[in-house]
């Protein structure tokens, strides 16, 4: 798909992580998996689950709960592994996400998510480019692209926060 | 259009390069052997192919200059000239001018014409002195009786007046196609001239007004030149005259006069020439009678005169010169080879799988199959690696060169040895190695060998030697250069490095240390900049360049005694043999290559171990708990198993849980995400579908030493 008709669409795939609600604009999901065996790959960062074989590519997976500083979770029936496309220093790279549950396909439109409140110095406001309301349920879209590039921990306690005040706003 | 046309011209530069490559090659090596008649012919060819391709893709100056060297080499094809260092040096320079050519199609700058113009001169220059050479060293010893008296016998010149008709074009012919097939007889220099060339207003841009005055020297006879001109006979004026049953072309005085006439372009006075060739004959005939009388002391006369033996017999060699030797190779893109990689490492995936299905089933149908498959996957894949690998040598003629012009200059004498020439790379590898190559050699021939007085003095050999020297070690290639030159002072680079400020007064270094401080950036040792290597390209390039592809830099010297550069680079191949292990719950890949044995050991005898000291088979040796290293979870086996690997030249042992056995990996890269992950290489893909990490033995061994000490 062209990034033109990418931008055409105003889906969003919203997935649960611990008691959050995050969402990804659909273009940049390639596919979703179930959860399987993650070869560990040794002395890498923690949020760095291990590799998968995804049809004789090897992909590399991305535990999203470690990644936003909370525990890690058992398998569950509804863990799964989002195949996803992101920009990282100018590359295209295809990664997986380990997330507690896929939700639903959303149709937002562009001008129903709004800024990130800007709350204390410390908050990266820049790792969510939007928050927005379906059916009185908060989601956060995720910058999928600076997430990953990034070698930092998200602290998940400031993005709730963030997630309040922006509740109190609206 | 355009675009085809510029893609045409990349083509043609890529193809020039090679061809400009591969003249130097032969000239190199005709350097050593000046009477390889096989050597001067591929001279002749790469200039051949040159010119054509220059003309047709617009590079007109590259192609007008290589006609004239093609000349000279067509000189001494034919036994008319000598092959001589001071011919071979200018060619070499030309063969620069040639390179610089190739980067501005079309209109040249200005520089470069100048260059052009120069070289032309001094390219005319040699030429003319060498030809005197000749004549002399002809009067003088005289060659053989047989072969003196064969030329007259042989060879004849002819002059040709070829008058076209105006209206000669309208039928398509090509002229020039019949000035070309005539220069297959033999030498000839042609005359172009106009005549009746009407007022500008009456100009028929499609008519023809030239004619041409021909001097041929052939052995072929006056039927074949009329041949040449058979479907033009009816529309052009054609005279052929024999004016002398000699190769004219052996005259000075000839010569000279053909230069004038060209140049002045002045009727040809025919009796003029005569006069010259039966001059000349008779010379030849005094030569001959004064032979006969010599006859008996000439065969100690000299290596002059088997000199001319060999090229003559060389230009009877010739004459049958219509077979082209056929290319044996073809060009094709890298994206066919990576297309083709890609296909086989699929390949090599499934029949991994077909094997493990094989020893599930005992069909014996089955097991052969499967066993004549991984035959056959594995023979393929080796053969279409070795697709994309050149060996070394490649490089060796710019080497070879570079020593040679940058010796002569600096007034040194060095030898450059090599060995190891059939050690293969990857061709981009290859690529990205040939600047830093040179950049070490620069720096030896520069400053490491000493000035023939100097190493005099100091009891060496006058002539310095550079060795290089490439070979294998385990995964790695490693090429070597070292020279015996002066080496390097530690404490004279430390001192330099606090002169700069790059390092602290009060800093301790070891002499490693102190060594490897050329490789930082603004440090250059020598006082003045000379051209050859203080032209800001620093070792620390070297050191840049190489690291882009994987691999290592060390240097090692002593003072007095010479200095050696050693380069370490990766094998980068796309699949390997490996031997599967498993730690823990994970698999893992080691190079086979690197593997020299397998030991079982007791689990408590590796924690017992004092200082990761092993005796295994007898012999005492270092070793990794790889459990440890890769901190592996779950609890260690009762037995265990330590594999020995090579890691430069010296065994380490590794210890797994299990060993599997032997696959073939075909290496996927773990991505950028996992850059900063040093002891994987990569992933593969196993026959169940499940990952394998391919473990890289060498910067284990280097992350856990550094960790230790």
């Amino acid at each position: 798909m062209e990034r033109e008709n990418k931008k055409m669409i105003d889906s969003y795939l919203s997935f649960r992580l611990g008691d959050e609600i995050f969402a990804l604009h659909v273009g940049k999901v390639q596919k979703i998996l179930e959860m399987r065996d993650v070869t560990e790959v040794p002395r890498a960062p923690d949020y760095m689950k291990g590799v998968i074989n995804l049809r004789g590519k090897v992909l590399p997976v991305i535990d999203l709960r470690i990644k936003f500083g909370m525990q890690p979770a058992g398998w569950t029936k509804t863990t799964c592994i989002l195949v996803v496309e992101a920009e990282v220093e100018n590359e295209m790279v295809v990664v997986g996400l380990l997330v507690d549950a896929v939700q639903a396909v959303q149709k937002v439109k562009q001008d129903e998510i709004l800024p990130p409140p800007s709350i204390g110095s410390k908050f990266r406001s820049d790792f969510i480019s939007g928050m927005t309301r379906v059916n009185e349920k908060f989601f956060m879209v995720l910058n999928i692209d600076l997430v990953i590039s990034s070698d930092d921990l998200i602290n998940i306690k400031e993005i709730q926060d963030a997630k309040e005040a922006f509740e109190k706003e609206s | 259009m355009s675009n085809s046309y510029e893609n045409f011209q990349t083509k043609f530069i890529d193809e020039a390069l090679d061809n400009i490559a591969d003249l130097e090659q032969a000239l190199m090596a005709l350097e050593l052997s000046p009477n390889a008649k096989e050597l001067v012919e591929r001279v002749f060819r790469s200039l051949h192919s040159l010119k054509g391709g220059g003309a047709m893709f617009g590079f007109d100056r590259l192609s007008e200059f290589t006609h004239r060297m093609e000349n000279i080499y067509e000189m001494i094809r034919s036994g008319q000239l000598c092959v001589s260092s001071e011919l071979l040096a200018v060619t070499l320079q030309s063969v620069d001018l040639l390179r610089d050519l190739l980067e501005e199609p079309g209109e040249v700058g200005h520089q470069l014409k100048q260059r052009c113009k120069s070289m032309e001169k001094a390219i005319d220059a040699v030429v003319r002195e060498e030809t005197e050479k000749m004549l002399l060293t002809v009067a003088r010893h005289s060659g053989n009786e047989k072969e003196e008296q064969d030329t007259p016998n042989g060879v004849a010149t002819y002059f040709i007046h070829f008058y076209p008709q105006a209206d000669i074009l309208e039928n398509g012919t090509n002229l020039l196609y019949l000035l070309d097939d005539l220069k297959e007889l033999g030498q000839m220099v042609p005359m172009p001239g106009v005549q009746s060339v009407p007022v500008l207003q009456n100009l028929n841009p499609v008519s023809s007004y030239v004619f041409w005055d021909i001097f041929l020297a052939t052995d072929k006879g006056i039927n074949e030149i009329k041949d040449v001109f058979i479907f033009v006979e009816n529309e052009a004026v054609l005279e052929i005259h024999k004016i002398s049953n000699s190769d004219l072309f052996g005259s000075e005085q000839f010569i000279s006069k053909m230069s004038e006439l060209s140049e002045r372009q002045k009727k040809v006075d025919l009796s003029e020439i005569v006069s010259i060739a039966s001059n000349y004959e008779e010379s030849i005939t005094e030569v001959n009678s004064q032979l006969h009388e010599a006859n008996a002391d000439e065969k100690s006369s000299s290596s002059v005169s088997q000199k001319h033996d060999k090229d003559n017999s060389c230009t009877a060699g010739n004459n049958g010169n219509g077979k082209r030797r056929t290319s044996s190779s073809i060009r094709v893109s890298t994206d066919k080879i990576d297309n083709l990689m890609n296909l086989v490492s699929e390949m090599v995936i499934s029949q991994e799988r077909l094997n493990m299905i094989a020893s599930q089933h005992h069909i014996p149908e089955l097991k052969i199959v499967s066993e004549t498959v991984q035959k056959l996957t594995s023979q393929l894949r080796d053969s279409t690696f070795s697709i994309s690998l050149i060996p070394i040598e490649t490089l060796l003629t710019r080497f070879q060169r570079l020593v040679h012009d940058v010796s002569n200059d600096v007034g040194k004498k060095i030898d450059l040895k090599a060995e190891g020439l059939d050690t293969e790379l990857d061709k981009t590898m290859i690529e990205s190695l040939t600047d830093p190559l040179l950049h070490i050699l620069r720096n030896s021939i520069d400053h490491g060998i000493e000035t023939p007085d100097k190493r005099r003095k100091e009891g060496k050999h006058e002539i310095g030697t550079i060795h290089l020297k490439a070979f294998y070690s385990g995964a790695n290639v490693i090429i070597e250069i070292s020279d015996d030159g002066a080496g390097i002072d530690p404490e004279k680079v430390k001192a330099k490095a606090i002169e700069k400020g790059i390092i602290p007064e009060d800093m301790e270094l070891s002499r490693q240390d102190m060594l490897n401080m050329v490789f930082r950036s603004g440090f250059s040792t020598n006082e003045k900049i000379t051209e050859l290597s203080g032209r800001g390209v620093g070792m620390d390039v070297v050191m840049r360049n190489i690291q882009a592809v994987r691999g290592k830099v060390n240097i090692d010297s002593h003072k007095g005694k010479g200095t050696t550069v050693s380069i370490t680079l990766p094998l980068v191949l796309s699949i390997i043999d490996g031997l599967l292990v498993k730690i823990d719950q994970t698999e893992y890949v080691i190079p086979l290559s690197l593997t020299d044995r397998i030991f079982p050991v007791k689990a408590s005898e590796i924690e017992k171990s004092f200082n990761n000291i092993i005796s295994l088979g007898g012999n005492q040796m270092s070793f990794f708990d790889l459990r440890k290293e890769l901190k592996a979870g779950g609890k260690a086996p009762e037995k265990m198993q330590m594999i020995v690997i090579n890691y430069n030249e010296v065994k380490i042992a590794l210890a797994v849980d299990f060993v599997i056995g032997k696959i073939q990996a075909v290496l996927k890269p773990l991505g950028k995400l996992y850059h900063s992950q040093k002891l994987i290489s990569a992933a593969t893909i196993m026959g169940d579908g499940s990952i394998a990490l391919v473990l890289d033995t060498n910067a284990i061994v280097e992350e856990c030493t550094a960790v230790r000490f």
